[in-house]
């Protein structure tokens, strides 16, 4: 066997092993994960997953996450979309500068902007809102994207504007039947990041709501309680969370690839 | 029909003026070629008229009317770029046929245009492919259909050839010209390559750091160029330039170089050079031919030469020779076989002899 195939199974079960492992203590009863040490589930339950499809308190957390996510990543595209052509077809004063402070954003930590942005949203009674969440979490992801989406918009030939507006396209028009199109993998890629940056931020999501918009993340730390924690069932809901993520990743996989190859992300 | 006239156009990108007050008449239906060397401005005078640039001062007008302020799709013409600029996610018809469905134009009318000149460039078989299942020359040629379609009546070419392989230049070159005495559009051509202006205009503008060199037929620039900037662009070989002095001996006047050569020059009406006056001889090398030594040309038009290098071609040969220290190009048509070292009798051609200033370059005889 070649070298490289030895370091990629190697390193393909240290990647999947701890999935693995979440899957096994799954579909096992606590008694049982407790009890014994087993590579795979003897006595086979469903319990826990039934436990989190049936409680609507399990499965609203999923269903306010997907909301706000959702949300988050149409906002981010929306706004970043004419900001990085900004950035890719205009000079202006302090344009670079301007370019790098939005970076900076996505460097600071999250937990700078708890307080002030908890303070904000209580004046304006946002709080325990989808809203709320999804634009706390475009202070990250309109950055990102804008970053994204300029190192694709730039690899578009300037031309290809000019030639439009010869012919005697409007701007919008243009950028929605031409530019939009061409930069396809750019917009998955992007999605992708900001889905994946929003899906598994826990501590703005999980300040700026109580019940009516909690996230599956703060759901999950329902299961440590004075009785212990609960394994099963935080396995179960933890493999639950990988599954929107894993869908997404199958649906852009190929625009990914492309935006791997042309940099910039 | 569309006549172009150029008064005191400037180009100012911040403090740097990169176009310095052109003037410039293009008659109707007229193939205007833009040639320079990079960064002499030619790009920007051709994106100026198309309205991609703002002009910084001065005024274009394209049929006694004003443009400056026009926008690019009112100005009446359409652009080829090098880089062809399809939209990648259009097959060939649409990518032709886009322009037209914002105009409003019926579709059946579309339809009928682009099948049209499809046919003019041989696309048909391409039509419903995408651009990347296209050759570079196919590529140029759908660049082109686009253009064609709008039935402009100014075309604009920014370097269209400078992708594409030598052999396909030379056919599109070719398909371009025939394009122009079919469409009977006027078209303003921007290249470096100065052998693709000379096939291809009714006229040249030579331009160099945002000036005009000169403006002419492509046989006025190659027999009568006006400084030594054009002498040397327009032609291959480039023309020998050699620097020298003026000797005036009572009638009879030559230039004299610093190894010790002198060659005559002939008398012509209206000439004024001064004894001692600092010129730059220029002499093609096709004025430069190794002779028999019974030839037609006056005994002192002959010198005798040393072969340096010999760059046999198939068709004729160049010689860069040792003319009594001088080094000079010289071109034979005669099928054989040169040796470095060789010993020949070269006869020039001296009436077709130009002497600029040294100091303005600028032609003085």
């Amino acid at each position: 066997m070649k070298k490289r195939t030895v370091f990629f199974i190697i390193y393909m079960i240290l990647l999947m092993l701890p999935i693995y492992w979440m899957l096994n203590m799954s579909l096992r009863t606590n008694a049982d994960i407790l009890g014994s040490f087993s590579l795979y589930p003897k006595n086979i339950t469903f319990a826990n997953y039934m436990k989190i499809f049936t409680d609507s308190s399990w499965y609203n957390g999923y269903i306010n996450s997907i909301i706000y996510v959702t949300l988050n990543t149409m906002i981010s595209l929306v706004a970043a979309l004419p900001a990085a052509y900004a950035f890719s077809r205009y000079n202006f004063i302090g344009d670079k500068h301007l370019f790098f402070w939005l970076l900076t954003n996505r460097m600071a930590p999250a937990a700078v902007f708890l307080l002030p942005f908890f303070q904000l949203y209580s004046t304006f009674g946002l709080i325990d809102t989808h809203i709320a969440v999804a634009m706390a979490h475009c202070l990250f992801n309109v950055p990102l994207a804008v970053w994204i989406l300029e190192g694709f918009m730039s690899a578009v030939p300037r031309e290809i504007d000019e030639t439009a507006f010869i012919d005697g396209y409007k701007f919008p028009r243009f950028f929605l039947t031409i530019f939009v199109p061409l930069i396809r993998s750019g917009i998955g890629v992007t999605a992708f990041f900001c889905f994946m940056f929003s899906w598994v931020e826990l501590l703005l999501a999980r300040t700026l709501t109580t019940t009516d918009a909690k996230p599956i993340a703060a759901t999950m730390t329902r299961t440590v309680s004075a009785t212990g924690l609960d394994w099963g069932l935080l396995a179960a809901a933890g493999i639950l969370t990988i599954v929107p993520g894993a869908l997404v990743i199958w649906f852009v996989r190929n625009n990914l690839a492309k935006g791997f190859a042309m940099g910039r992300v | 029909m569309a006549e172009l006239k150029f008064i005191d156009v400037v180009k100012r990108y911040g403090k740097t003026q990169v176009v310095h007050g052109i003037n410039l008449d293009i008659r109707d239906k007229e193939f205007l070629v833009l040639v320079g060397p990079s960064g002499c401005g030619k790009s920007t005078l051709l994106r100026m008229v198309a309205g991609l640039e703002e002009i910084s001062s001065g005024t274009i007008s394209i049929n006694d009317k004003v443009v400056n302020d026009i926008a690019p799709k009112d100005r009446g013409l359409a652009m080829v770029f090098q880089n062809y600029a399809l939209y990648p996610h259009m097959n060939v018809f649409n990518n032709m046929a886009f322009g037209l469905t914002l105009s409003k134009t019926p579709k059946d009318e579309i339809k009928q245009r682009v099948d049209e000149v499809a046919v003019i460039l041989g696309l048909e078989d391409f039509l419903y492919r995408r651009p990347h299942e296209l050759s570079g020359g196919q590529r140029q040629r759908v660049a082109m259909g686009r253009a064609m379609v709008r039935k402009p009546s100014i075309f604009l070419f920014d370097e269209p050839l400078s992708n594409l392989d030598a052999k396909l230049r030379i056919q599109m070159r070719a398909e371009i010209k025939m394009l122009h005495q079919r469409v009977n559009s006027t078209i303003i051509y921007v290249t470096h390559d100065q052998v693709e202006a000379m096939t291809l205009a009714d006229r040249i503008v030579v331009l160099r750091d945002g000036y005009i060199e000169q403006v002419g037929t492509p046989m006025e620039l190659f027999s009568t160029p006006a400084n030594t900037f054009v002498a040397g662009f327009i032609g291959t070989p480039p023309m020998n330039l050699v620097e020298c002095r003026v000797q005036k001996n009572g009638d009879a006047m030559y230039t004299q170089f610093e190894s010790g050569l002198k060659i005559p020059v002939p008398d012509k009406e209206g000439t004024t050079l001064e004894n001692d006056q600092e010129v730059v001889l220029g002499l093609r090398a096709e004025e430069i031919t190794p002779v028999d030594s019974g030839a037609s040309l006056p005994e002192e038009w002959v010198f005798s030469g040393k072969v340096l290098v010999a760059e046999p071609l198939g068709n004729e040969t160049h010689l860069h020779m040792d003319v009594m220290g001088v080094n000079l190009l010289s071109k034979s048509e005669e099928k054989r076989i040169f040796n470095p070292n060789e010993n020949l009798k070269l006869g020039m051609n001296l009436n077709e002899l130009h002497l600029f200033d040294a100091k303005t370059m600028k032609v003085v005889y």
